[in-house]
């Protein structure tokens, strides 16, 4: 019996030594502890059958620019819908509605001329469904390696010369009041 | 004995083709298994992510000596042999296939028809790796992987150089840093919901990152926005 209960013993002991014998990520357990996360929505029932496409243009609440580091990801942003969205002869969404997206990411300009890049998604627009929406909208900084480029190269021919070109920065990406943001409307995608 | 000889030869050379050939089936049969699998994972990141540019998911054995970026050029992602080996999962080879399709559709924008960005791309690839792997996060949770297999597949595939201060790459640390922040920010859901916990990979990197990672607390604890330097 005493043989029975020492393997048993044994057996619990070494089971849970294995378990704490991994490294746990304190930092994630205290400051994600008390809140409450959903899971990420996945978009995987699509059908991309339907070719009906409408484009939603949209007006930036408060401009937002790569300059200064002004800019996080994560960050969420306000929208204003600029005109009426009509499907089949019916107004989907009215002009003046309230929207937001996130800036999933961006880029600083380069050297060389590369511009700054902002990426949106994940646009939110009352009473429609976000999975027929193409909702990733790109804006780009002024592209001065057209320039740039051509000038290295010809620069190459004096020795050294070329790389001077490297302190020509590309154009900060904004996003201003001014700015057409134009995402589409699927009316027939499917729904997740 | 020369007519036993013969005999023996002429057997040889009838049994050694019918061998060779048996080798090559099973080479072919376990390459489009291998073919078929890459390119639904690839197909599944395009489609969830809603990307519509076209680009292809080629299985190749061997890797180039010479690197022309088949994924700027020609919109052709290679997953080789030696990407493979490191892949334990789906998650980590959508994170390799993710982090391609995020170079490739890139290459789709801006002039002459995405000739301009390439060249960008190419030219400066420090400065696009660090895009790249954020986007390709996003890509992987959008299609229903786990974005911490990228931590793990980058923790176990690329090296660590001493500096990358005149280096056409970031330090592969830096990188996983940047990826770690970026999916507690983004996607918290999955290191709350933590499935690699015992990977072997993501301990090493919660190991050879705890400096890194305490960098992070202390910025997340101050509420401040600015960059992290990591090391």
């Amino acid at each position: 019996m005493n043989k029975v209960f020492s393997l048993l013993f044994s057996m619990i002991l070494f089971s849970s030594l294995s378990t704490f014998a991994f490294e746990r990520d304190t930092f994630i357990e205290e400051s994600l502890e008390n809140q409450n996360i959903e899971k990420p929505i996945q978009n995987l029932k699509y059908d991309y059958t339907a070719v009906d496409k409408i484009p939603i243009k949209l007006q930036i609440q408060t401009p937002i620019t790569t300059k200064n580091d002004s800019i996080v990801e994560g960050q969420l942003i306000d929208f204003v819908v600029r005109e009426d969205v009509k499907y089949n002869h019916r107004v989907v969404i009215p002009k003046g509605t309230k929207a937001t997206a996130v800036i999933q990411t961006y880029q600083s300009r380069g050297m060389n001329g590369i511009p700054a890049i902002i990426v949106l998604d994940d646009f939110e627009i009352p009473n429609l469904d976000k999975s027929k929406l193409k909702d990733d909208y790109i804006k780009r900084g002024q592209d001065r390696s057209y320039i740039v480029f051509p000038i290295k190269w010809a620069l190459t021919l004096i020795p050294f010369a070329g790389y001077s070109t490297n302190l020509i920065l590309g154009g900060h990406a904004h996003i201003k009041k001014k700015h057409n943001v134009i995402i589409y409307y699927y009316p027939k995608w499917a729904e997740n | 004995m020369k007519r036993f000889l013969a005999l023996f030869a002429c057997f040889i050379f009838m049994v050694v083709p019918s061998f060779a050939k048996e080798t090559k089936e099973v080479n072919l049969v376990d390459d489009i298994a291998l073919q078929k699998h890459i390119s639904d994972i690839g197909l599944k990141l395009l489609n969830a992510n809603q990307i519509d540019v076209r680009m292809i998911f080629v299985y190749k054995d061997n890797e180039s000596k010479i690197k022309l970026e088949p994924g700027l050029m020609k919109r052709q992602i290679f997953v080789y042999d030696q990407t493979l080996q490191f892949a334990s999962n789906d998650d980590e080879l959508a994170a390799y296939i993710a982090r391609e399709i995020s170079k490739s559709a890139e290459s789709y924008s801006g002039g002459f028809r995405g000739f301009v960005t390439s060249f960008q791309v190419k030219a400066a690839p420090k400065k696009y790796e660090r895009f790249f792997d954020k986007r390709a996060v996003d890509f992987m949770v959008k299609a229903g992987y786990n974005p911490l297999g990228m931590i793990t597949y980058l923790n176990k595939s690329q090296p660590q150089k001493r500096y990358d201060t005149i280096s056409r790459h970031n330090l592969t640390s830096k990188r996983l840093a940047n990826i770690y922040e970026y999916i507690y920010i983004k996607h918290p859901y999955y290191l709350k919901n933590n499935e690699y916990i015992e990977n072997e990979a993501y301990q090493n990197f919660l190991l050879t990152s705890i400096e890194n990672r305490k960098k992070l607390h202390e910025k997340i604890k101050s509420g401040s926005t600015k960059a992290v330097k990591y090391e």
